[in-house]
């Protein structure tokens, strides 16, 4: 009687643990997720693959992107959030292909692919060791993803366990500009975001 | 020790003999990828020096370092094959790289420095190494390539290396003259 006793609670234990481990388990895609190193801005974020910093960051209404001295306008039923930093590749050359805005909803917005190829974008960008290289960023979203959101940045989405990166960006959604232009320079810097600040 | 038992034991040990064999079975292929990605045999040489590497004579006839303002300097490698079975070689990939003492790869810049354009503009008239250079291969006739790189001006003890993806993992080093 108390051998069949015991046999029941082994085997209720046992689907206990079962059902638990069941319901616990990650799925793939979490257990083979980027490795993430986080930090704020004017701060050098480094991964064993490379370092990001991000100084500057703007949010306007409209767009206009000036490139071999034609203007073009985009317009956005949100806004559009320029993010300007400094990328650099430590051990190899890379390229950081992925970049994605974060909202404090969870809501991952990629970067924009409604600007021109020659205004270039950090994914385009290849990033040698020891060599600093200015990068830009350029999103779409609605004006409530802004405030409080951050930016991560990856070598590739496609790589398991690769290094990511993710910024807080202090994105002040008060001092949103009716318009900014990004312009394409034939010389010296790759771009200039306008108005000066 | 009754048959049953003696059974049992000896299906404990061929299953300690089996396991192993299985994973080392089926790991080996990943084995060998790894080792072919991550295990890399040098073949040394010098600048000028002709040196038979993956069934070609390699030359490496220049390995220079250029200025390239604000901390940041250019290193131009020439380079030429003379390639005895040019079809044996058409498809095969190529792997150009620049290493330094610390341990850091550089790729070689695609369409060459601007620095490369205005003091060795022939040298933009080169192939990088691969598969099309090698297809345009004559009979005895070398093969001239070029690769330029973007490094810190900081950065030392340089090598080239050239790697055939037919040879891995023996590879083409050619360290930087010393002045």
């Amino acid at each position: 009687m108390i051998g069949t006793l015991r046999t029941a609670l082994a085997l209720l234990f046992a689907a206990a643990v079962l059902y638990g481990l069941q319901h616990t388990r990650p799925r793939y895609s979490q257990i083979t997720s980027p490795i993430v190193t986080t930090g704020g801005m004017n701060e050098r974020v480094q991964t064993g693959n490379f370092a990001l910093s991000l100084d500057s960051v703007r949010v306007a209404r409209a767009l206009d992107v000036e490139t071999f001295g034609k203007t073009k306008a985009y317009t956005t039923p949100g806004v559009w959030v320029v993010v300007e930093g400094t990328a650099e590749a430590r051990h190899e050359t890379l390229s950081l292909t992925s970049a994605d805005w974060i909202s404090t909803a969870g809501v991952r917005y990629a970067l924009t692919d409604r600007i021109p190829a020659t205004i270039e974008m950090l994914p385009g960008d290849v990033n040698q060791p020891g060599l600093p290289r200015r990068a830009l960023l350029v999103f779409e979203m609605p004006q409530e993803a802004v405030a409080g959101g951050s930016v991560a940045v990856t070598r590739s989405k496609l790589s398991p366990l690769d290094d990511e990166v993710q910024i807080a960006v202090d994105a002040d959604t008060d001092r949103t500009e009716p318009k900014i232009t990004l312009r394409r320079n034939n010389e010296g810097f790759p771009w200039t975001v306008l108005p000066q600040r | 020790m009754t048959p049953s038992r003696r059974g049992y034991w000896l299906s404990m040990a061929a299953l300690a003999v089996a396991l192993p064999a299985a994973l080392a079975v089926s790991g080996w292929g990943s084995f060998v990828n790894w080792r072919a990605v991550n295990v890399r045999e040098p073949t040394a040489a010098q600048v000028g020096q002709k040196v038979d590497y993956a069934g070609a004579q390699w030359t490496v006839t220049r390995l220079t370092r250029l200025a390239g303002g604000e901390g940041r300097a250019v290193v131009l490698a020439e380079f030429e094959a003379v390639i005895p079975d040019p079809k044996a070689f058409a498809n095969v990939p190529c792997q150009i790289g620049l290493s330094d003492g610390e341990g850091r790869t550089w790729q070689p810049v695609f369409l060459g420095d601007p620095v490369v354009r205005k003091m060795y503009p022939e040298a933009l008239q080169r192939a990088l190494c691969g598969g099309p250079s090698f297809a345009e291969a004559k009979g005895g006739e070398p093969v001239r390539m070029a690769a330029s790189f973007a490094i810190p001006a900081s950065a030392s003890d340089l090598k080239l290396s050239v790697a055939l993806l037919s040879a891995l993992p023996a590879y083409l080093s050619v360290s930087e003259p010393q002045p």
